[in-house]
């Protein structure tokens, strides 16, 4: 039994808008700052940033310092309204301590990438991108120009979605899943802008026997080029190959039932059969017919099934996570149906273990073996010399040799 | 004016011949009807092929087949009729490599053989069941091992020796088929190196999931891998011969300890007679064999392999040579009795048939008409011996142009010495006699003559003068010659010569 691998795509939308975005940055001196905080406790003053970290300048230079980190929401006055007093670590300084880098707001133009709706996306904000490199104030008028001119409020533009509006974690520090792309936080949301393409990414659903599922997304967008100058290099697509979020949905489910009911949906089996095997075996296993089950799957007891396309809203433990595309299961152990079917099935692998010439001895060997394979069933194997009596039966067969060479040759007995 | 002088001479010729093959009678058809107790010939009646594939016709169950070479439609013929009645038929022969190797090095072995041999293969395939190694080299058949079970071993391999060979088959006992039997199959499991799984494809052998019991060696003597009981049973009989040795072998090699004690009972005075087939391969144990008082016959298709001694015999596949006796797979059965009296019988008659003889120094007078030289094979090397052989000489030149009867007569003792080159009872030997030539170098000589002569006053004055012979005469160095230059000449030149003691000589 191998990894669940599934798949589907999912739609990513952008939303070009005006907001304050703060991307993280390697700022090592804002840094230090609050790492002096933590190191007091949680609290510095303007002295103590003064004496620790700038040598004793006047203590006005370490005031402003600190009023810097607080436009920065590294720290913030521990009494509002009085900028002498003591200055608290916030819990986005928490963050940039831990991630290494400093959230510098910008506001401006912004491209905004999301997922509409999907269950195994946490985080619907994937990605965001600074549109041009003029000011926010030429930005607004580019947009305002851009702007459909049948809408109602030609001074608003498009509203902000409310997939977008409701999911977009103001305030909260994000990873971009773009290959390279920047921890950003969302300082103030986008009210108006203009939305644009939809694109694609493949989301994957890898579920390990042992193991935890993981969620991740891959794909490829192509950028596009407005605003883009004619000189300028034309824009390389981003590249996403991102582990997402475990989603609460998956909390609920277990490998062996999404296993489960996959093999049901693609073997068209009852949830029951398989469930009554499973208690049956102590494990995972698929009861087969031995005429549906191709040599290498007869001799491995392994076989692979096809899962056809998953429809959304099939009801069962999959409802929960959405569709996905046809997949094929793996390493998926296969038993015998029934005592017919084993009978079938040893006899043909003992059959086929004959693959050179054989004695009476290695012939009781082969069925011994063949028979401990069978954990189910009691498959009864022909003797030696019943073996021996379809062999002269039918000399020609292919096998026939194996049996009648060592007969007539002296080491049958 | 004096014509060369034709010559001839006739003398037998009496140079002895050297080591080789003398013709003693025509090759005929031999007798190929059975020789009693189960002995057969193989000849063009196919008698012993006949049984062959009346055996394998009727084999219920299991046929086995060895041989070095396989190539007989017939018998193939009746080996899938075999198969096709449910019997199972297993083979073994020799593999490719050896038979490649015994084309380069056996002119008696061709090509077309190994070419007839593998088409043969090729119709089996699938259908027998075949095994091959390089030392495969027993031939022999049985029948239904488990029941009525039937046997030969052959000394001929199964292609067209079974029709044009000098060749032997013995039909087994029982017991003596069912230890063929054990041997074919120890072969089969324990010597094979290869199988052939379908037309052209040979594969590797592996090792047998048992193994099978060890050949009764007691009553089918064999040599193979783990034995060389027929090595053994061949020494046993030859030294133990005390009046009579009848050998037949197609292969003989001098060092084989087999043939030296041959060598050493014939020169201590054992009648040892030895056939074979006149090869260069066995030129050297002949000699040795001929030289130590034994008596060598052959014929051009002799390939069997028995030996007769003092009313034992023992017919085999394996000749008197190491890769036979000492590496093949090879059989023998050994024979008593009427059979031994049979053996003898047929191996005397070839030895009174048998058209060739080895000699050395033989005597041309002797009546002999076609001698082949040792070295030689009889395909390429057969000479007839001619009544008259006409030599002709180089022209002589005689010492006289006026005595050419009295040149000496050419020397011929050389020509008899030319180790058997030339082979005629009578040698004409023909030359002409020529008339000598003036030397090159030679000078006239002038004879002085006193000559009366008138002076100026009238009166008659002897003078001497210089004048020539007639005919002239001629020196060189401290030889006198008289020219002869016209036929009204002979006389005076034949006088003058005389007078002077000179030569008579043409220009």
């Amino acid at each position: 039994m191998h990894t669940i691998k599934l798949q589907r795509t999912i739609t990513v939308r952008t939303f070009d808008a005006l907001a304050t975005v703060a991307i993280g940055r390697e700022r090592p001196e804002w840094l230090a700052v609050a790492r002096l905080a933590k190191d007091f406790g949680g609290e510095i003053t303007a002295d103590q940033v003064r004496r620790e970290l700038l040598g004793g300048v006047s203590p006005v230079a370490g005031q402003r310092v600190i009023e810097r980190c607080v436009a920065l929401g590294l720290l913030e006055h521990a009494e509002p309204r009085q900028h002498s007093s003591p200055a608290r670590l916030t819990a986005l300084g928490n963050a940039a301590l831990e991630q290494g880098e400093v959230f510098v707001p910008e506001e401006r133009l912004w491209r905004f990438y999301y997922v509409d709706d999907d269950p195994l996306v946490v985080n619907r904000l994937l990605h965001v991108e600074p549109l041009n490199d003029g000011d926010a104030k030429a930005e607004r008028q580019q947009m305002r120009a851009a702007r459909d001119p049948g809408r109602r409020d030609k001074s608003q533009g498009d509203d902000c979605p409310a997939r977008l509006r409701t999911d977009l974690g103001v305030g909260t520090a994000m990873a971009s899943v773009v290959e390279g792309g920047p921890s950003f936080i969302l300082r103030t949301p986008p009210q108006a802008g203009s939305l644009s393409n939809e694109e694609s990414l493949t989301l994957h659903l890898d579920w390990p026997v042992e193991g935890q599922p993981q969620v991740r997304l891959t794909g490829q967008w192509e950028r596009q080029a407005a605003g883009r100058r004619k000189q300028d290099p034309p824009p390389r697509p981003l590249v996403v190959n991102r582990l997402l979020e475990t989603p609460s949905v998956l909390g609920g489910l277990t490998h062996p039932l999404v296993w489960m009911e996959l093999v049901a949906y693609g073997a068209r089996l009852d949830l029951t059969t398989l469930e009554d095997w499973r208690n049956r075996a102590g494990r995972l296993v698929l009861p087969k017919h031995f005429r549906d089950l191709h040599p290498p799957a007869r001799n491995s007891f392994q076989d692979a099934v096809s899962v056809p396309e998953v429809p959304n809203g099939l009801p069962g433990a999959l409802e929960r996570i959405g569709g996905f595309d046809e997949t094929k299961l793996t390493g998926v152990e296969v038993v015998p149906a029934s005592d017919a079917d084993a009978q079938q099935w040893a006899e043909w692998l003992l059959r086929e273990s004959l693959t050179t010439y054989a004695t009476p001895a290695t012939l009781k060997e082969s069925a011994a073996k063949t028979r401990a394979r069978f954990s189910f069933h009691s498959p009864t194997l022909p003797s030696p010399e019943e073996m021996l009596r379809q062999a002269v039966a039918k000399p020609t067969d292919a096998k026939a040799r194996f049996l009648l060479a060592p007969y007539d040759l002296g080491l049958w007995s | 004016m004096i014509s060369p002088l034709k010559k001839s001479h006739v003398i037998e010729n009496t140079a002895p011949l050297p080591a080789g093959w003398v013709r003693i009678h025509p090759t005929t058809a031999l007798d190929d009807r059975p020789a009693g107790a189960g002995l057969i010939c193989t000849g063009p009646r196919k008698e012993f092929l006949s049984r062959l594939v009346a055996g394998v016709d009727s084999a219920k169950e299991v046929v086995l087949v060895a041989s070095f070479l396989l190539a007989d439609k017939t018998l193939a013929d009746a080996m899938l009729r075999a198969v096709e009645r449910g019997v199972r038929v297993y083979a073994l022969n020799s593999s490719e490599q050896r038979l490649s190797r015994a084309t380069e090095a056996d002119g008696d072995f061709d090509q077309r053989m190994i070419d007839e041999h593998k088409a043969l293969l090729d119709r089996l395939a699938g259908k027998v069941l075949l095994r091959s190694a390089e030392h495969f080299h027993a031939k022999f058949l049985v029948a239904d091992p488990r029941g009525e079970t039937r046997g030969w071993i052959s000394t001929a391999n199964f292609n067209k020796a079974l029709e044009d060979g000098v060749e032997l088959g013995v039909e087994l006992t029982r017991d003596e088929a069912r230890a063929l039997a054990a041997w074919f199959n120890h072969a089969f499991w324990c010597e094979a190196e290869r199988e052939l799984v379908e037309k052209g494809r040979l594969s590797t052998v592996a090792a047998p999931p048992a193994t099978p019991a060890q050949p009764p060696v007691e009553i089918i003597p064999g040599t193979g891998k783990h034995s060389t009981s027929l090595r053994d049973a061949v020494m046993e009989m030859i030294r133990g011969a005390k009046r009579e040795l009848l050998v037949s072998s197609y292969g003989l090699e001098e060092n084989h300890p087999a043939v030296a004690v041959l060598v050493d009972l014939a020169k201590h005075g054992l009648k040892v007679t030895v056939l074979n087939r006149p090869r260069p391969a066995c030129k050297a144990a002949i000699a040795a064999l001929l030289a130590a008082g034994a008596k060598v016959l052959a014929h051009e298709k002799l390939h069997a392999k028995a030996i007769w001694a003092d009313g034992r015999g023992l017919v085999m596949t394996a000749n008197l040579a190491a890769q036979g006796l000492d590496e093949g797979f090879e059989v023998g059965v050994r024979l008593t009795g009427d059979r031994a009296e049979a053996l003898r019988g047929v191996l005397m008659d070839w030895a009174n048939r048998f058209p060739w003889h080895f000699q050395v120094g033989e005597q041309l007078s002797s009546g002999i008409s076609e001698f082949c030289p040792a070295e030689s094979a009889l395909k390429d090397g057969v000479r007839k011996i001619a009544e008259e052989h006409i030599e002709k000489l180089p022209p002589i030149t005689a010492r006289d142009a006026l005595k050419l009867d009295d040149a000496k007569q050419p020397g011929v003792a050389k020509l008899l010495a030319s180790n058997g080159k030339v082979l005629a009872r009578k040698l004409r030997v023909e030359w002409e006699v020529r008339p000598p030539q003036l030397p090159v170098n030679a000078k006239e000589r002038r004879q002085q003559r006193t000559v009366t002569k008138p002076s100026k006053d009238g009166k008659p004055v002897e003078t001497v003068e210089s004048v020539p012979y007639e005919p002239p005469v001629y020196d060189a160095g401290k030889e006198v010659f008289v020219l002869l230059r016209r036929p009204e000449d002979i006389e005076p030149a034949r006088k003058l010569a005389d007078q002077l003691n000179a030569r008579v000589v043409l220009k």
